[in-house]
Order: C-alpha cells, then structure tokens, then sequence
C-alpha cells in the first residue's frame, strides 16, 4: 500500500533524505507521492560534478574553514541532496579527521569518493574506502608491513564499518585481516608534495596464508572487501546503521529483514536508501520527529531555505573574500553548535541523538540562531518581503513556516514567535524571530 | 565578565537557586528504573532499592577528579617493571630506562612522570595493577561504554558516577554535585537528572558578581541542567526546556524578545572563544578550571575531565611521551593551584583497557590489562592489585586481568563519595586505594 502523501510525510521524507525543503517543495512532493518522490531523490542523471575549492596561499592546501563553507554551500544547492546527504551520512560512517590526516585536501578527496560512490555497490564503496589516503593515514594503514602487522584498520573495518562487534569474527581474525592488509602504502607526488592514491607494494606485503572467518588462502585486502561485503551479518548491520541514522530509532527485526533483504539482493545503497524511505514504518508516529537534526543538517537545511547566497570557494580562495558575515557564517555557526566536517570526535563518528541535547549545545543553538537571524536579513533575498509583513506577526510567523520548510508550528513555538514580534523594532523583533524558529523543536528536530 | 568566584558563591547559589527551585520538582521520579531500559532485571531492582534506600547526607567530603584516558592507556611504557622482562617483551620498541623515575624495587615511572613519581615518594600515589573488564572485546567502544557504566550488564543507561551523585541528592537533585568539563561523560549519566557540563575554555558561566545582579539567571542554569537531562521527557520537550530555560535568562537581561538579551543570555551558557590565558593544553585547562570552582566554594563531589589519545598503534615514542607529560604536568598545576585543599582532592584515572605486550613496529595493539593511578594526600599509597604476569598471557597474547575494573570504581565511589559499593555493580568488592 502506498505511503499517504500528506504534507507531514512528505515534509519528513525531504527533512530526512536531503535537507529539508521549503513549504512549496513540500507540497510539490506531496502531489506527486512518495514512491515517485523517493525514485526523483534517487536519481543521479542532474548530478553535478564536485568542483574542488580553490586553494588559499600559505594554506596547505585547504584548512578546516574551507571545507566547512565548500560542503555547506554544495550540499544547500546541490538539485541532487539525496546523492550529499549520503555523501554526508558515510562521512560518519568512515569517520576520519583532519586533526590525524592533516591534508585538508585529502578530506574533500574523500568526501568526492564517498559521493560518487555512496549510492552505488557497497562493496565498491568499500574498495574506495580502502584506498583512499585519508583513511589510509587516519587508521596506519600505510605503517602496517609484512611481519609487522597493524589492526587499527582491520579492527574498525570489520567492528565499525561491515559487520559489528559480536557479530561473527574473533581477535584471531582480527590479527589475520591484519596481514592482508599489510603494504597498502600512500602513493606520495613529489611534484605536488601530497598523496594522490594508495597502492598494494608486492615486497612489503604479507603473501602467506591467512585463514579468515574461515576462509583459506593468501588472502588480500580486496579479497577481504569481496568477503565482508558478502557476509549477511554487514547487510543487517549496514541496514540498522542506514535505518538509525535517517529514522532516528533502532529497527525492529521485522523492519530490518525488510531491509537488509533489499540490501542484500545486489550490495546497491540506493536500494537500501529505497527500502527504508519508502517503508510504512518509515512513516510511524514514534519516527516523525524521533531524529535530533545534526548542526550541519540544521545549518544546511536554514541556507537552503533562505537562499542565503554563500560565496563559492572553487573561484577563490575564502579568506580573500570581503563580505565576512555571510562568507564566515556558517564556519562560526557550526563551531557554535559543536560539529565540523571533517573533524568527528573519533573513528566512531558523531553521535546520535541524546548527546546533541546537552546543555552547552542548548546555549549553542540560541547563540547561531541569533546570527542567522543577523545573515537571513541582511542577505537573503527573501528579507525584504519578510520586512514588508512588520505589523503582522501572523503573516511573518507564516512566512518563517514557509521557508523552514515546517508544516504547522506548535503552538508553544507560534507563540514565542508571535510574542518577539511585538515589541516595536521591526529589524530586531524579525531576527529574534528568526532565532526562536531556528531553536524550536521544529528545526532542532528532524 | 570576569571569571573569579568568592569563596561564598555556593552559599549564594544555592539561596538563590532554592528560593526558585521550580520545574525540577517536577521532574521528580520521572526517570527512575524506566530510564534502566526493558531488560537487566537483576540490576534494576537492585538499583531501585538503592534509589529508596536511607541514604547518605549531601555535604563536605572528598572530591573526587576523575580523569579519562582515552584510547587505551599502554601501561608497560607507563608503569616500566623492573628486570628483564620489558626488554625482552617490547624489543626494539622498549623505551631507554636510563631516564625513568625508580619508585622501587619493582617498578619505575616512564621519564615523562616527573611530578607523579614525586608524589609516590610524598606518600600521595596509589599504582593499581592489572585492572580490566571481564572477557574484553578490545573495542574501544564496547570497553568504554562499559566503564562508564561500572557494570559489564548492558541495559543499564546510567553512568556509575551519575548513579552515586544521585545517591548523594536523595530529594531534590542538585546537578551541581558533579561537574564534567566538555562534554557531559556518560559516566556521569543519572537516573534522574544530568549533572552540569561546562565547556573547556575556561569560562565560567556566572561570577559572584554577577548572581548579585542577576538571580534569575542562576536559577534559570539550575533549572536547565535538570531539563535537558531528563531521560523521561520525549526530545522535543527536552528541546523546548532548554529553549525555554535561555530564554527565561534573556527575560532577565531585558526581555526574551530582545536580541541582543538573547544573545548575551545563550552567552553566558558558554560556547564562546576560549581564554587564551589559562594554561597549556585542554587537560591542564580543565585541571585549572576545576580548581577554580573548588576554591570558589562549589561543593561540587566529584569532576570529570578527558585526555587523550592514547591509541598509540602508530608513532608510540613520539605520542605516548608527548601525552604523558601533559598528564603529570597538569596534574602537578592542580595540586599547586589548591595549594591547602589538595588534602581534598582524590585524583583517579582510567582508562578503556592496556595494550598489548608486542610491539608491532611503530607501536602496540589493543590489549586488556591496565594500569591506573589514585593521586592525593588521602590514597592508600602504594601498590594495589596483583601486577599482570609478565610470561604469561591470555589466548590472545595479551596480559591476563588480576583486577576487576568493578571493584577499583566501587573503591573510589565508597571511599571518596561514601556511597555503597552496589550503587556502583551490586555485589562487587570495593578496593582499599584511598585510606
């Protein structure tokens, strides 16, 4: 039975397979269904090329901040935010960090291949995990040799990103998985001073016999990848992982077999992304709102909404840019509210949930929500006509609705809303609007 | 705002706070066993006795600093045993012990433990052996979370701090009790309420000057503390407490709907640029805000604080060092700083498990055994726990665990706190390591 299209259902799939949109986008997805709104999402044909930020002199090459503003402005006017939220959504499953990794520029290397991979096969997507330098330098991949094994990575490959702790290996095929991947080194251009790649070196690889998850022979890392990828155990962890992350709660077994059976049938992502936007218990009451937005979902989703015309860091480097409020403000809100691309707390990734609540990010979200406030009217082409409806706090509560994508605000929050809009000052009465929204439970959740 | 508070600032914040103690009554017994999870029956009701039980008064006592050593502490480098065996165990990758600090005839401290091993010989040092978790998976994750539980059953939700502070508070909770500078530790997660998380810049979120000015906003981070803590309430009322607490503040800087009282009121809950002035790294930060406050007059019983990395698979002789001596050296800052309420302090480290005996090349692996540090004037000193076999290990390679990590958190619990040792895992033996 198809999913009813309502405006709540179609407001959460958008919230939750991309970043939100805004009241109109709602109601156009409502019109043409969930099921045809899911396929739309899914499809890659209007998928731009990633374009690389330029680099800033004296930076080596990019920093912190570059990456931050790049990935906020591709994911807000990227026509294809399925493809970046998985982009964004693998980050923390292959959580690495440039306070290891260092290169600023191997971060967006790896976020280019997590994107052209992310809805593709899993056991690609895995492969290119593998070779890709940042993770190679963020696990000591590339320190791990014939005779002198390291499990960093062959740990956290199998415990964090295929099959789970428990679920079906022991340390002895943690010491063996080791030994595949012995000789996996960074490929260094000496002319660019920086890794372009990874490569398999035959005289510092172990090419004896292993014997893992019961399997025999002088096994590689890409056999290993060809292993993992097979076993059911990484379809129902991948699948709880996917389901946790985009709906917010652990999947009842019902649901999961649901999932990891269409994940399984070909290892494809998208046919998992499907399996879960499209199922009933998808769209239960405990799911709606079951998910606190992370601060890059919330910052994305609000410059989306508000069109906040953010300066393109592939034509120039960020820190020759004049306007610093709007150029440096989504830098400094997602500092404000504790996360930065790039920069996951551990090879764990973000946390879920709970966590977000604390009380420092409480204070957090009212400090951005009153810079946003400051950025939407002084940038966003849709200021003035908010500015018009001063004097009619039910039009700009409205119009706020429109542009945050929310279908109906709770009354708690139209009247904290309605009661900053009432004091006399309309630029400063609009922004403390703007900030109460932006802190309702309404954004704050997803 | 200046960041200094008086030695009266606690009697002052809690008159303040008591005379608008509202929406924390009402949370009441919101959270409870409910917050335990379905299973781990055994547990619960054990834990349900102990939250009806008589139970010990809040006031003076011991503070206890607990300080986290994440990625898994190498204690062979560490805590390097006297004879041949380190060499032989570590090979190339021993480290030179001509620099080490010689506690005894048995052990001697890596060369970057300079004021711990002055400590040893104050008298104020307790070395506790061969602590881990029963059967440990070698997960980060898996061993962590169970540290900060204190318990190996796995649907508790709470932290065995946050469990013994609420001993503490039997009535109306007080989160000031316990403190966490940065993120709030799931250690300390309670069963009904959340204690205060600070960020680790260094700012305070109020000075004695300012609670004169302003009571409402006291009250008002009291009261935030408990709302956004409470694991009863669905996320969004959680949301909507937190928004409502600030913006209570800003009502008293000038009106919720100002902007500016909005943004100085989300402000002063931290978040901001740090104070370039204190210290030199996070840990010597944390240590130093932490003094602060005690010196300040909070009746705050226990702290926690995070220092790391210590995963060393990778550039051991450079990392581990590097870390170590930011770890002496803070705590040493500490100890300066109190100066006269040292004889308060009781400083205990853990860390997620040891590593393993190899050297791998460029470091050491995962492993099992630990080794950890109780640091104060009121230790037991001296050495604790049976040191891990040198020549023989589990079927893993790794050193065999002599002490159950229940019992070292059950002996600071009951010792520093006063609080059974089945708050922390019912039926454990609480160890001696503070006299």
């Amino acid at each position: 039975m198809p999913i009813e299209p309502t405006l709540r259902n179609a407001a959460h799939l958008l919230r939750r397979a991309g970043w939100g949109g805004t009241l109109e986008e709602i109601r156009a997805a409502a019109d043409r269904g969930i099921d045809a709104t899911v396929e739309a999402l899914l499809d890659p044909a209007d998928a731009p090329l990633l374009v690389e930020p330029a680099r800033s002199p004296g930076v080596s090459p990019y920093d912190l901040e570059t990456l931050q503003l790049w990935f906020v402005r591709h994911a807000a006017t990227s026509p294809t935010p399925l493809l970046e939220r998985l982009c964004w959504f693998w980050h923390g499953h292959f959580a690495t960090s440039i306070e290891k990794v260092e290169l600023g520029d191997l971060m967006f290397r790896q976020l280019a291949t997590l994107r052209a991979n992310g809805a593709g096969r899993f056991d690609d997507l895995l492969l290119s995990v593998v070779h890709d330098p940042a993770m190679n330098t963020y696990l000591d991949l590339g320190r791990s040799v014939v005779g002198q094994p390291n499990e960093n990575f062959a740990r956290e490959l199998m415990e964090l990103f295929t099959l789970g702790v428990g679920n079906g290996y022991t340390q002895a095929d943690v010491v063996e998985v080791g030994r595949a991947f012995t000789g996996y080194l960074l490929d260094w251009d000496a002319e660019l001073d920086r890794p372009t790649g990874t490569r398999l070196v035959p005289a510092l690889h172990d090419h004896g016999e292993k014997r893992i998850l019961g399997r025999v022979g002088p096994l590689d890392g890409h056999d290993v990848v060809e292993l993992l990828a097979a076993r059911p155990e990484c379809h129902r962890f991948i699948a709880r992982r996917f389901w946790l992350r985009h709906a917010g709660t652990d999947p009842v077994e019902a649901v999961l077999d649901d999932l990891a059976a269409a994940f399984a049938d070909r290892l494809v992502i998208a046919d998992l992304a499907r399996a879960t936007f499209t199922h009933p218990a998808f769209y239960a009451d405990d799911v709606h709102q079951a998910l606190v937005a992370q601060p890059v979902e919330v910052v994305v989703r609000t410059v989306r909404g508000f069109e906040l015309p953010l300066p393109d860091p592939a034509a120039g480097s960020i820190w020759e840019l004049d306007d610093e409020v709007v150029s440096f403000g989504p830098i400094e809100w997602l500092e404000t509210l504790g996360q930065r691309i790039g920069l996951p707390p551990n090879v764990g990734g973000w946390p879920h949930n709970g966590p977000w609540l604390d009380t420092n990010r409480a204070a957090g979200r009212l400090l951005a929500g009153t810079s946003i406030g400051d950025a939407i009217i002084d940038h966003s082409p849709h200021a003035e006509a908010l500015l018009d409806l001063v004097g009619r706090p039910a039009a700009i509560t409205e119009a706020l609705m429109v542009r945050f994508g929310v279908v109906e605000w709770s009354l708690a929050t139209e009247e904290a809303i309605g009661a900053a809009l009432r004091t006399g000052e309309p630029d400063l009465d609009l922004r403390a609007a703007i900030a109460l929204a932006f802190t309702s439970p309404e954004v704050t959740l997803s | 705002m200046t960041a200094r508070p008086d030695p009266t600032t606690r009697r002052r914040f809690l008159r303040l706070a008591g005379g608008a103690g509202v929406g924390i009554a009402a949370l009441g017994a919101g959270g409870g066993v409910a917050a335990l999870g379905a299973g781990g029956p055994r547990l619960a009701a054990a834990l349900d006795r102990a939250a009806v039980a008589p139970v010990v008064a809040t006031g003076g006592g011991p503070i206890l600093i607990t300080i986290q050593l994440a990625g898994g502490l190498d204690f062979l480098d560490t805590v390097v045993p006297v004879g041949d065996d380190y060499e032989r165990l570590r090979g190339r990758g021993a480290i030179d012990r001509s620099g080490t600090h010689r506690l005894d005839d048995s052990f001697a401290l890596h060369p970057s433990l300079t004021h711990l091993a002055e400590r040893w010989h104050a008298g104020e040092l307790a070395v506790v052996h061969g602590v881990g978790t029963p059967g440990s998976s070698l997960s980060h994750f898996v061993d962590t979370e169970m540290w900060e539980r204190g318990t190996t059953d796995e649907s508790v939700r709470t932290g065995w701090l946050g469990r013994s502070l609420d001993r503490l508070s039997p009535g109306r909770p007080d989160p000031l009790l316990g403190l966490a500078v940065g993120e709030l530790s799931p250690s300390m997660w309670g069963p009904r309420w959340n204690p205060v998380a600070l960020p680790d810049d260094g700012r305070l979120p109020w000075s004695a000057s300012f609670i004169d000015e302003h009571p409402g906003v006291v009250a008002a981070y009291h009261r935030l503390q408990t709302a956004s803590g409470d694991p009863g309430a669905s996320l969004a009322d959680r949301v909507r407490a937190s928004q409502g607490v600030v913006r209570g503040v800003a009502d008293t800087l000038g009106g919720a709907t100002d902007l500016d009282a909005l943004a100085e009121a989300a402000e002063l809950f931290g978040d901001d640029d740090g104070d370039e002035a204190r210290g030199t790294g996070p840990l010597a930060r944390g240590l130093e805000l932490i003094a602060d406050l005690i010196l300040g007059g909070l009746e705050t019983r226990a702290f926690h604080v995070r220092h790391g990395d210590f995963d060393t698979h990778a550039d051991q002789a450079s990392n581990l060092p590097a870390r170590l001596i930011e770890l002496d050296g803070a705590i040493d800052g500490l100890r300066r700083k109190l100066g006269a309420r040292w004889s308060d302090v009781v400083v205990a480290t853990w860390t997620e498990f040891g590593r393993r005996p190899d050297w791998n090349g460029n470091g050491t692996e995962h492993g099992t055994a630990g080794t950890q540090f109780v640091i104060g004037p009121s230790v037991a000193a001296g050495h604790h726990g049976e040191p891990s076999p040198l020549d023989r290990f589990d079927r893993d390679g790794n050193f065999l665990v002599t002490t159950d990590f229940r019992s070292y958190l059950a002996g600071l619990a009951a010792h520093t706190l006063g609080v059974g040792p089945d708050v922390v895992a019912p039926g454990v033996e609480p160890m001696e390591v503070v006299a």
